[in-house]
């Protein structure tokens, strides 16, 4: 039999010894493979797909590159027209205010806290997940775990490394986040804790964890 | 040559319109995202093979946008873990499960007899775990892949992890030995 992956190397005690047979018994469990049909459907699909090109790459081929491949009019029009745009629209920056929590997460599995749950009735539990970037990693997460309608838990995935960074909690079941946890430094540990006195969804007192 | 080449490395030739390099990449992780999800979700085999396909079409679309943030296999298999959970759920929603009671484990001739039935008796018994339990066995084991890697696409801590792994290999051995599996 052909493992798909030889690569296991074991990395604790209870790997190396006690269950070293049982563990052997799961690597040689059988191999599934993909059918032919289903590649060839696979293949007949994508032929319908166009992948969006993103505007940095666009801008490589259409702007930069004519430069490097003996057609430098056409590029420079395409330079002098993009200087226009940048020029003469503003550009709008935006930055996330402190305190701002418009977009944040529940870490329903991997806090500290240990605030994972297993999911019980399906039907009691609606999640709201969202891919803010576009990397396919989903990085805003709310909960509304009694299905009224109203959110209970929102988690946020600041830097993308698809741990949570901001954690808010609705203590009060009025829908508004009033308790919040904020990973400042990236380390996966929750340092400070916000509370929003006021209902504004903004924390205004701040702790250290 | 293309065999040689890294993951990313063939990302990159895809992104420049290589076809052949998605190529590889498909004939490298297409039967291992079918075991994945056939093998961590109780998915039947159509719907494992169904949703390997769209993840591979997710990974066409992302032709230009991929980055190498991650180790490519991370990123895919994470891909493929939402995209079922996605599914499971959209599923119990519809009531719609369609979900088989059991993990069954399709007739392969090349296996022998005797291996299709070990794998049949082991699959019941890793039915009986938990979600969790089900799912870092097989990645650990099935799809050899490290602890770190298993918390990256899960976002479960590692000791977290190790724990779900040791307490599943404890409750498998038990159901095994409850139906005097030969271990030999």
């Amino acid at each position: 039999m052909i493992s798909l992956n030889n690569k296991f190397i074991p990395e604790e005690e209870f790997e190396k010894e006690k269950f070293s047979s049982l563990i052997n018994e799961l690597q040689n469990l059988e191999d599934l493979t993909v059918s032919p049909e289903a590649k060839e459907k696979l293949f007949r699909e994508l032929k319908k797909i166009r992948p969006k090109k993103p505007l940095s790459l666009i801008i490589k081929d259409y702007f930069i590159a004519p430069f490097f491949f003996g057609k430098p009019a056409p590029a420079f029009a395409m330079l002098v027209i993009a200087s226009i745009i940048f020029l003469v629209l503003p550009v709008k920056k935006v930055l996330i205010p402190e305190g701002y929590l418009g977009q944040v997460k529940y870490d329903l599995q991997f806090t500290e806290k240990n605030l994972s749950f297993e999911d019980g009735p399906e039907e009691t539990i609606s999640v709201f997940e969202e891919d803010t970037n576009g990397d396919g990693l989903y990085d805003v997460i709310k909960y509304d775990l009694d299905s009224d309608g109203k959110l209970d838990y929102i988690t946020i995935d600041f830097n993308h490394d698809n741990y949570t960074d901001i954690l808010a909690i609705d203590t009060d079941g009025d829908g508004k986040m009033d308790y919040f946890e904020y990973d400042l430094d990236y380390d996966r540990n929750f340092d400070h804790a916000g509370i929003d006195s006021t209902g504004n969804e903004i924390s205004d007192t701040f702790y250290l964890l | 040559m293309n065999g040689k080449k890294s993951d990313n490395e063939l990302m990159k030739e895809f992104g420049g319109c290589s076809f052949a390099a998605y190529n590889v990449l498909y004939e490298r992780y297409s039967d291992k995202i079918l075991n994945f999800i056939n093998r961590s979700f109780k998915m039947d085999f159509d719907q494992s093979e169904e949703i390997t396909q769209q993840v591979f079409i997710k990974l066409f679309e992302y032709k230009y946008k991929y980055k190498s943030r991650f180790q490519f296999s991370t990123w895919l298999y994470t891909v493929a873990r939402n995209k079922t959970i996605d599914i499971l759920r959209k599923m119990k929603k519809e009531n719609k499960l369609a979900i088989t009671e059991k993990i069954e484990a399709p007739e392969n001739p090349s296996l022998g007899v005797e291996a299709n039935e070990k794998s049949k008796l082991i699959l019941k018994a890793i039915e009986s775990l938990n979600d969790n339990q089900r799912e870092v066995l097989i990645m650990r084991y099935k799809l050899g892949l490290s602890f770190q890697e298993i918390a990256e696409i899960t976002s479960i801590k590692i000791n977290t992890l190790k724990s779900h792994a040791k307490r599943g290999l404890e409750k498998l051995e038990i159901k095994l030995k409850e139906i005097d599996y030969d271990f030999a």
